[in-house]
C-alpha cells in the first residue's frame, strides 16, 4: 500500500492541472460539510454539558395559542401542584428571565440573568465552583436578597475575586449577598449568548405566587432515571387535568403539556434549516465526487497503456483497482486538507452570521471533531468518485491497448455513458439546490419587503427599569417619573417624537390578556378570547408612524380620573366587529382578583407586528400608560435628521435630571430589532445561495469537462464531416445538441427532485410556496445560461477543426 | 519422449460480423512446443502471429479448441486460474518495450514480483541479481525516457525473465531497433534459451527466425509451414 501511495504521489505531481482542478474541487465539496459540521456539531450532535443531560427536559403549557404559539408558561401555583404532585420527575425548577444593573462606583451595566427556584442546581446537575447554590429558605417572600453569579460575570466584573463570596453587591439599587459562582461553561437559559446571574424565583414575584392567571414561568425538571418524557407528560396531563377542574376559572385551555429534552426544546426551531442545509452541503460534495469521477474518467484513457502493460505482467483486476484508489485516496486526503482549511476560514463568517440566527449552545469552531470529521469523509469520498472509475478502467483490452503502442481507447461507448450520467446527475442535484436557494432567497426578500406596521428609519429605543428598591409598588410614583422621563425626552432638540411602550414590538416580550366583548353572551373564565396587550404613552403611535384608522388615539386626560379607555388594532376589530364600528364598544378585562374592569374603546390604528415579523398581527389592544404601568418602560425616540450627535448623552442627562439613580442603557436603533427578525431567513438563504452557487459551478465545471473531451474525441469526425460540406454552424449545432440533450434529462430529473425536495423548506419560507413555479422558471433559465456557456467554448473549438490536420492526425 | 510444454489441438480463433458472417483469424492450429524450444512464428501482416502469441499468453480467452501448458488443460481454466498459471509460467516482451514511463529501472523489475507476492526481501535479492545479471546496476534509478531503445528492450526482457518462466513470449521483440542493437537482443535470448527458457517470438525478420531452432509460417489463419 505504502509503494501504491508512493507511485499515486508520483503520478499527481506528474499532471499538475488535473491534480489542482481535482484537490480544489474536492476542497470546495468537502470544505463545505466541514463548516457546515462545524455549526451542526455544538447544535445537533453535542449533549448540553450536564450529568445525563437526556434527563433534564422542559414543560410546557399546551394552550394552542399563546406566548409561544403551542407553548405556554404556566403560573406559580400551576408549577408548584405540578410539582408536588408528580412522581416522574427527581426535581423541577421554575424560572423566568431576568435582566437588572450593576451599580458600580465607576459605571453602571445592564445586567442578563435568570430568577429561578433552588432546585435548579439539582436540576442541571451542576454545584457552584465557588460558595453554594441558595435554599428554599432563601427562596421565600421577604428573605435577604442573594445572588450566585456565572463564571464570566464574575471575570468579568470582579476579576475573578476568589474572595468574592459573602460580599454585597449592588443590583439595581438593592444589595444582594453573593453566595456562589458557578463553573465555567454554566449558563441558563442555555440558548442565551449570555447570563450574568441567578436569583431566587420569589425576589420576581410578588402577589403573583397566589395568583393562577399569572402565567410568566417556565418550567425545567430532571427526570427520574428510567422514565421517559412519554411517561412523564401523561402523568403531567393527568395533574394538569385535575387542576383545569379545580379551577376552571384559570385553567380550562390547560388540560395538557409539552415534554420534550432541554437540548429538543432549544434547537427544535433551528433543526430543519440545519439539517436542510446539511443536507445540501452533501449534494455538493456528490456534485464535487461527480466531477472528480469524470476527470479521473477522461484521464483514465491516457493511462490505458500503462493499466494494460501492468495486466500483462500479472496484475489482477483488483490490485489495479487499489492502485488507482490510492491516488484516489491521496486527492482526497489532500482535498480534506484543503476543505479543512477552508472551512477554518469560514467558520469565522458562519460563527458571525450564526451570532443572532442560531441559539448560543457552544462556540462554532474548526475543533478535533470537526478534523475527524473531515478526515472520515475524505476517506469516504475516495469511494465515491474513486471506484467507478477504478472499476471502468481496470478492465483493459490488453491486446487492442498494446498493439495500439501509446494510443489509449478506454473513451469507449460504456465511459461515455457513464460521463453523461454523471453530468446528468449534476445537472438535476445544482438543480434541486438552486431551486431550495431561490425560494429561501424569495422568501427572505418577502420577510425583509414586509411591512412592520411601524416605520423604523430614524428610530431609537431604549428601556429604563425603576428599581424596585427605589418604587416599590408605587404606581403613581411609577407613572409620573416615566411622564417627567417623557417630557425631559421631549425637549432635546433633534427629536421629532418622544413615545413609550411596554413591551417593545419585535423586543422578544409578549403580554397577552383576556377579556370579553361588552353586551356578548357570557363566556366561562377559561374560555375568554385573549389579545396582546400594550401600554403606550399617547404620542407612541405618532413616533412609531402608526396610522390612526378610526376614533382618537389616547390623550393625557385619559388617566385614572377619567373614563378608563383602550384603542385596539385593525386586527382585533376585524375579529370581534366585523362590519360594525367598534369606537364606543365596551371591553370587559379580565383582572386577576376575578373580577372585569369596563373599558371604552375609543379609536383603531393599523396593524404593527409585534411578535415577530413573520407572524401576522392578531388582535391587539392598547391601554394609556396612565392607568397601566410597570417598571420598565421602553422608550421610542424618532429623530427628525437620520443621525443626531451626542443623542446618547443628552438622553442620559435628561433621564438622570429625573432621577440621577435610574441606569440608561446605550441606545439601539429600532432597525436592529427588524435585523434580529431576519438574522435566521438570511444565514439560511445566504448558506443555501452559497451552497447552490457552488453547485452550478462545479456542474459548469463537469459540462464543460465532458464536452471539451468529446471534441478533441471527434476530431476525426469533424475532420470528415467537413471533409464532406459541413459548415461551421453545422459543427457548433451538433456539439450544442449533444450537450443540451444530456442538460435537458438533467434539467428533468432535478425539477422531479425539486418538487418533492423543497417541501422540506416548506417551514422555512414566508409568502412563496415550495412549488412556486417562478422560482423554477428562473432556476431553469439560469442553469440553462450557464450550461449553454459551458458548451459553447468547446463547441466553438470543434468549429476551428481543419479537416486536412484532423486527418492526418489521426 | 516427455509431453510437449505447449500443445494446441484445432484452436480456432473467430470475430462475429454481420448475421451469420464471421472473420476467422486462427483457424484450426494444431501445434507442438517442445520445453527448450526457440520458435520464431512468421508470416505477413494479419496472418494471426500475434493473436496466437496473446492466445498462448492467456490474454485472449475467446478461442475454441484445446490449449495444454505444462499438462494443464487451459481450455478447462477458470479466468483466475489462467492468471495464476500465466504468472506462474509466462514472461512477455513486448515490440514497444512497454514499460512503466513512471517507474525507475529497478521499479519496472520489481513489478511483476510485486504481483506475484513475492516477499521484500526475495525481490530485493531478485531485482538486485538480474540487475547484476544484464549489466544495468548503473542504471537501475533512470527512467525509460532515459535510455535508448535497445537499453529499454533489455530492461523490458529483464523483466520478463525475473519471475522465473518457463516461456518467454516475445512479440516482434526487435522491431524498433537497429540492426546491431537487434542482434544484441537475439544472442540474449539465445543465451537464455540455452539456459532452458522456451521463446516463442513473433518476427518479420528471417535473420532473427534464423537465431531459432524452428519457424511456423502462418498465412490468413493457417499454419502453413
Amino acid at each position: 500500500m505504502i509503494a501504491d501511495l508512493r507511485y499515486a504521489l508520483r503520478m499527481l505531481i506528474k499532471a499538475p492541472a488535473f491534480t489542482f482542478v481535482a484537490i480544489l474541487t474536492l476542497a470546495l465539496g468537502i470544505g463545505a460539510n466541514s463548516a457546515i459540521f462545524s455549526v451542526i456539531d455544538p447544535m445537533l450532535l453535542r449533549s448540553l454539558p450536564f450529568p445525563d443531560a437526556n434527563r433534564i427536559v422542559m414543560i410546557w403549557a399546551q394552550t394552542g395559542g399563546g406566548l409561544f404559539g403551542d407553548r405556554d408558561v404556566f403560573s406559580y401555583p400551576d408549577y408548584v401542584d405540578l410539582r408536588d404532585q408528580n412522581r416522574s420527575f427527581a426535581k423541577m425548577a421554575a424560572f423566568t428571565r431576568a435582566a437588572t444593573v450593576l451599580n458600580k462606583a465607576e459605571e453602571s451595566q445592564a445586567l442578563e440573568g435568570v430568577a429561578i427556584g433552588p432546585q435548579i442546581f439539582d436540576v442541571l446537575g451542576v454545584k457552584p465552583l465557588l460558595g453554594r447554590g441558595y435554599t428554599s429558605e432563601e427562596d421565600q417572600e421577604g428573605a435577604a436578597p442573594v445572588v450566585v453569579l456565572t463564571y464570566p460575570f464574575w471575570q468579568r466584573a470582579f476579576g475573578g475575586d476568589p474572595n468574592i463570596v459573602g460580599q454585597q453587591i449592588s443590583l439595581a439599587a438593592r444589595n444582594y449577598t453573593v453566595l456562589g459562582v458557578m463553573p465555567v461553561g454554566w449558563k441558563f437559559p442555555v440558548e442565551d449568548e449570555h447570563i450574568d446571574y441567578a436569583i431566587p424565583l420569589h425576589s420576581l414575584m410578588g402577589a403573583s405566587a397566589q395568583n393562577r392567571n399569572a402565567t410568566f414561568l417556565s418550567l425545567v425538571g430532571r427526570l427520574q432515571p428510567g422514565v421517559s418524557t412519554r411517561q412523564a407528560k401523561a402523568e403531567l396531563d393527568a395533574i394538569s387535568g385535575r387542576l383545569a377542574r379545580q379551577y376552571p376559572d384559570s385553567n380550562t385551555g390547560r388540560e395538557t403539556v409539552s415534554v420534550a429534552t432541554l437540548h429538543d426544546d432549544v434547537v427544535g426551531n433551528v433543526r430543519p434549516a440545519l439539517l436542510v442545509l446539511s443536507g445540501a452541503v452533501v449534494l455538493v460534495l456528490l456534485i464535487a465526487c461527480a466531477n472528480v469521477a469524470n476527470l479521473l474518467l477522461a484521464r483514465a484513457a491516457a493511462r490505458s497503456r500503462e493499466i494494460a502493460i501492468r495486466t500483462a505482467l500479472g496484475a489482477s483486476r483488483a490490485v489495479i483497482v487499489r492502485q488507482l484508489l490510492a491516488e484516489s485516496l491521496l486527492l482526497a486526503l489532500v482535498g480534506g486538507a484543503a476543505g479543512l482549511l477552508l472551512a477554518w476560514w469560514g467558520v469565522d463568517v458562519l460563527g458571525t452570521l450564526a451570532l443572532q440566527a442560531l441559539p448560543h449552545l457552544g462556540t462554532i469552531r474548526v475543533n478535533p471533531s470537526v478534523c475527524v470529521f473531515t478526515f472520515a469523509l475524505a476517506t469516504a469520498s475516495t469511494l465515491l468518485f474513486g471506484l467507478l472509475p477504478a472499476l471502468q478502467v481496470s478492465r483493459p483490452n490488453v491486446i487492442e491497448t498494446l498493439q495500439q503502442g501509446a494510443k489509449g481507447s478506454t473513451g469507449g461507448l460504456q465511459s461515455q455513458r457513464l460521463r453523461a450520467l454523471l453530468v446528468i446527475s449534476q445537472v438535476a442535484l445544482s438543480l434541486l439546490l438552486l431551486s431550495g436557494a431561490g425560494l429561501l432567497i424569495k422568501s427572505f426578500f418577502n420577510l425583509r419587503a414586509t411591512n412592520p406596521g411601524f416605520v423604523p428609519d430614524r428610530l431609537m429605543t431604549a428601556q429604563i427599569t425603576l428599581p424596585r428598591a427605589l418604587y416599590g409598588q408605587d404606581d403613581g410614583k411609577q407613572i409620573r417619573t416615566f411622564q417627567a422621563i417623557e417630557a425631559k425626552l421631549a425637549a432635546i432638540p433633534g427629536l421629532q417624537f418622544v413615545g413609550g411602550v411596554d413591551p417593545l414590538p419585535l423586543g422578544g416580550n409578549t403580554r397577552f390578556s383576556s377579556f370579553t366583548i361588552g353586551g356578548a353572551a357570557p363566556l366561562p373564565r377559561g374560555q375568554h378570547p385573549s389579545g396582546t396587550r400594550l401600554v403606550v404613552t399617547p404620542n407612541y403611535f405618532y413616533t412609531m408612524k402608526i396610522p390612526l384608522l378610526r376614533g382618537r388615539v389616547f390623550t393625557p386626560n385619559d388617566n385614572a380620573n377619567s373614563k378608563l379607555v383602550v384603542m385596539i388594532n385593525e386586527a382585533f376589530a376585524r375579529h370581534f366587529f366585523p362590519q360594525r364600528d367598534p369606537v364606543g364598544r365596551q371591553l370587559l378585562l379580565d383582572r386577576p382578583d376575578g373580577q372585569a374592569r369596563a373599558v371604552e374603546i375609543i379609536g383603531v390604528v393599523g396593524n404593527s407586528r409585534h411578535e415577530a415579523l413573520n407572524t401576522e398581527p392578531g388582535p391587539e389592544f392598547y391601554s394609556p400608560l396612565a392607568l397601566y404601568a410597570g417598571r420598565s418602560l421602553d422608550l421610542v425616540l424618532r429623530l427628525a435628521t437620520p443621525h443626531l450627535g451626542g443623542l446618547d448623552a443628552a438622553v442620559r442627562n435628561a433621564v438622570h435630571e429625573v432621577d440621577k439613580d435610574l441606569f440608561v442603557p446605550q441606545l439601539a436603533p429600532m432597525s436592529n430589532f427588524l435585523a434580529t427578525q431576519l438574522a435566521q431567513p438570511r444565514f439560511n438563504m445566504l448558506l443555501l445561495a452559497i451552497f447552490a452557487g457552488l453547485a452550478v459551478l462545479l456542474a459548469t465545471i463537469g459540462i464543460y469537462g465532458v464536452i471539451a473531451y468529446s471534441v478533441v474525441q471527434r476530431t476525426r469526425e469533424i475532420g470528415i464531416r467537413m471533409a464532406l460540406g459541413a459548415q461551421r454552424r453545422d459543427m457548433l449545432a451538433m456539439v450544442l445538441r449533444q450537450s443540451l440533450s444530456v442538460v435537458l434529462i438533467g434539467v428533468a430529473l432535478g425539477l422531479l427532485a425539486a418538487f418533492a425536495g423543497t417541501r422540506l423548506l416548506a417551514s422555512l419560507l414566508y409568502g412563496v410556496g415550495a412549488n412556486d413555479l417562478l422560482t423554477y422558471a428562473i432556476v431553469v433559465f439560469l442553469l440553462g445560461a450557464a450550461a449553454l456557456l459551458a458548451s459553447y467554448i468547446p463547441a466553438r473549438r470543434a468549429t476551428k477543426v481543419d479537416p486536412m490536420v484532423a486527418l492526418r492526425y489521426e | 519422449m516427455s509431453d510437449p510444454l505447449i500443445e494446441l489441438k484445432h484452436v480456432e480463433r473467430v470475430y462475429p460480423l454481420a448475421k451469420q458472417q464471421f472473420f476467422y483469424v486462427l483457424r484450426d492450429i494444431n501445434l507442438k512446443v517442445e520445453e527448450g524450444d526457440f520458435v520464431s512464428v512468421m508470416g505477413p501482416s494479419g496472418a494471426g502471429k500475434s493473436t496466437l502469441l496473446h492466445l498462448l499468453g492467456m490474454h485472449d480467452f475467446g478461442w475454441t479448441g484445446e490449449y495444454f501448458l505444462s499438462d494443464a488443460a487451459i481450455h478447462q481454466l477458470k479466468p483466475k486460474e489462467r492468471t495464476s498459471l500465466r504468472n506462474e509460467q509466462i514472461g512477455f516482451v513486448f515490440q514497444n518495450y512497454n514499460l512503466l514511463d513512471d517507474l525507475t529501472v529497478y521499479e519496472n523489475l520489481d513489478i511483476p514480483l510485486s504481483y506475484r507476492r513475492y516477499s521484500k526481501s526475495e525481490r530485493t535479492s531478485l531485482v538486485a541479481d538480474t540487475l547484476d545479471r544484464f549489466s544495468i546496476v548503473g542504471k537501475k534509478d533512470l527512467y525509460p525516457r532515459q535510455l535508448s531503445g535497445g537499453q529499454q528492450q533489455l530492461v523490458s526482457i529483464a523483466r520478463a525473465i525475473i519471475a522465473k518462466p518457463k516461456l518467454i513470449l516475445a512479440d516482434e521483440p526487435t522491431g524498433n531497433l537497429h540492426s546491431s542493437q537487434a542482434d544484441d537482443i537475439m544472442q540474449l535470448f539465445k543465451k537464455l534459451n540455452g539456459e532452458g527458457i522456451t521463446i516463442i517470438q513473433v518476427t518479420h525478420s528471417e535473420i532473427n527466425a534464423a537465431h531459432g531452432n524452428r519457424v511456423i509460417q502462418l498465412r490468413d489463419g493457417w499454419i502453413v509451414k
